[in-house]
């Protein structure tokens, strides 16, 4: 059975068998983690940037800065797939170093689309480590608390969902089942 | 019930499970103002700095940080900037604390034993490093209003008190549970994270118990070593426990209490009654009627419809038999 091990940051790793990776991924859990966090970001730039054009825009650019960090993890899972199909072992993400790309990725794009969209000014390297160090904190923090209280409950309810879905196939095969 | 008020039953469990935690285990005893001691073991420092509660409380302590931010410069910078500034001075605070912690435990190891020392200039290391950072920061980005050391010194004060409470709260509400989990003991009070509660005890009839029989039967908050257990009787929605050292009543249903012992601890004798293997001193046989006395001088009646199964049990046990009316 094929399956991947997430570690996760300042936290254990938890092993995923097939399947398992986009389940846990479109799990409704996650997706109130999604909402949230995307939530943050939004008001976060809408907060920061108001005197600079309308709402609407502003999070517009945002949600580009957040598309531009989800391409990057995407791209990060896929090359952590490859890696491991060239050494012939199983995958392996540290979901730590996958935020650092994420991130840098969004603050990057909004360095260079806020200064060319809106009129803001550009921050100089301290600054823009600073925001870096920053935005990185919170999510690893925030990412690293959600998935230790809540990966276990996800997976322990995917796993029962599995188990009931094989137990119908099965009642399914038998000659007398009903229907 | 606590380990505490129980040392001589509670610790051999535990320590019979875990063999490391006994005795010769170095260990580092951090002082509390709260009056309370807190007890560490090699390795312990940053599983229990990093674990997902302190990790929120982080977070937490941020958030408030950065929302009600007293700097009068401070709302010039930028969120992502006064953030950082405040991630800066509390990671300082928590490398100086872990690293402070684990000098202690360091030196433990080296004295192969006990190493005390008072939490408070710890915390008053973390707090001078956390502020200094932070001002620094501080006045690398803003000019500041009033550089003199009256107002450093003051900042220090503050956040010294600050984090004084903070520890205390942490330590007597937080550290317990997480300690708990680490260790895999029911540690539920700061007194009980002393790994000498949990070592060997020297009396030989506790140390020859088998592994399976060692352990704790948990109700609601409290903790009930095994060993010593002699009797547990249902009445109404409660349960009467009888051990060798105790009687108390507990919250039931005894079906519940009954699911947690070892299969060979002992057996559900009658609907109202389970009694502990090493508690039966002997049995007496009255025609239908079987009654096991106990190493309490107390008489459990065996239900009739489990007696064919009781009396091959006290058979196979080999328990002294007493026949005729007693």
């Amino acid at each position: 059975m094929k399956k991947s091990v997430i570690k996760v940051p300042f936290g254990p790793a938890f092993t995923l068998y097939e399947g398992e990776f986009y389940a846990v991924a479109r799990h409704r859990v996650m997706l109130f983690f999604y909402f949230g966090l995307v939530c943050m970001i939004l008001f976060t730039s809408l907060g920061r940037r108001r005197e600079l054009a309308e709402p609407e825009l502003i999070l517009g650019i945002a949600a580009l800065e957040v598309l531009a960090g989800l391409w990057v993890l995407v791209l990060c899972k896929y090359a952590a797939v490859l890696y491991a199909g060239w050494h012939g072992r199983d995958p392996y993400v540290h979901l730590g170093w996958v935020l650092v790309a994420t991130v840098t990725a969004a603050v990057g794009t909004a360095e260079v689309l806020d200064p060319f969209l809106l009129g803001a000014p550009r921050s100089s390297l301290a600054q823009f480590a600073l925001k870096l160090v920053f935005y990185l904190t919170i999510t690893e923090l925030l990412t690293s608390i959600m998935m230790q209280y809540t990966l276990g409950y996800i997976l322990a309810d995917l796993r029962k969902q599995k188990a009931a879905k094989a137990n119908r196939l099965a009642r399914g095969r038998q000659p007398d089942a009903a229907g | 019930m606590r380990p505490a008020a129980t040392a001589s039953a509670a610790p051999t469990a535990l320590a019979a499970r875990a063999p490391g935690l006994a005795g010769a285990r170095p260990i580092a005893v951090f002082n509390l103002l709260s009056l309370g001691r807190l007890y560490l073991q090699p390795g312990e420092v940053v599983p229990m700095l990093t674990h997902r509660h302190m990790l929120s409380l982080y977070l937490i302590l941020f958030f408030a940080l950065v929302a009600l931010d007293f700097n009068g410069a401070s709302p010039g910078l930028p969120v992502e900037l006064r953030g950082t500034i405040y991630i800066f001075a509390m990671g300082t605070a928590l490398c100086l604390l872990g690293l402070s912690l684990s000098a202690a435990l360091t030196l433990a190891e080296r004295r192969k034993g006990r190493v005390a020392l008072h939490l408070s200039p710890v915390l008053m290391l973390a707090t001078l490093g956390s502020v200094l950072v932070g001002e620094s920061c501080f006045r690398l980005l803003l000019p500041v209003e009033d550089p003199s050391a009256l107002r450093l010194f003051l900042i220090v004060a503050f956040h010294y008190i600050v984090a004084e409470f903070a520890a205390a709260a942490v330590a007597h509400g937080l550290l317990p549970t997480i300690l708990a989990e680490l260790r895999g003991q029911p540690i539920t009070q700061l007194s009980e994270t002393d790994p000498a509660l949990w070592a060997p005890d020297p009396d030989p009839g506790l140390a020859d118990l088998p592994p399976e029989e060692l352990g704790f039967l948990i109700v609601g908050d409290r903790s009930i070593p095994l060993p010593g257990l002699l009797h547990l009787q249902a009445e109404g929605n409660y349960v009467h426990l009888w051990a060798q050292d105790r009687h108390e009543l507990l919250p039931g249903p005894l079906a519940d209490l009954v699911r947690q012992m070892p299969t060979d601890s002992g057996r559900l004798v009658h609907r109202s009654h389970w009694v502990a293997t090493a508690a039966i001193r002997r049995w007496h046989s009255d025609g239908r009627e079987i009654t096991l006395q106990l190493s309490n001088d107390q008489s459990v009646p065996v239900a009739v419809t489990r007696r064919r199964e009781v009396r091959d049990w006290l058979l196979k046990l080999d328990i002294p038999r007493m026949t005729g009316p007693r």
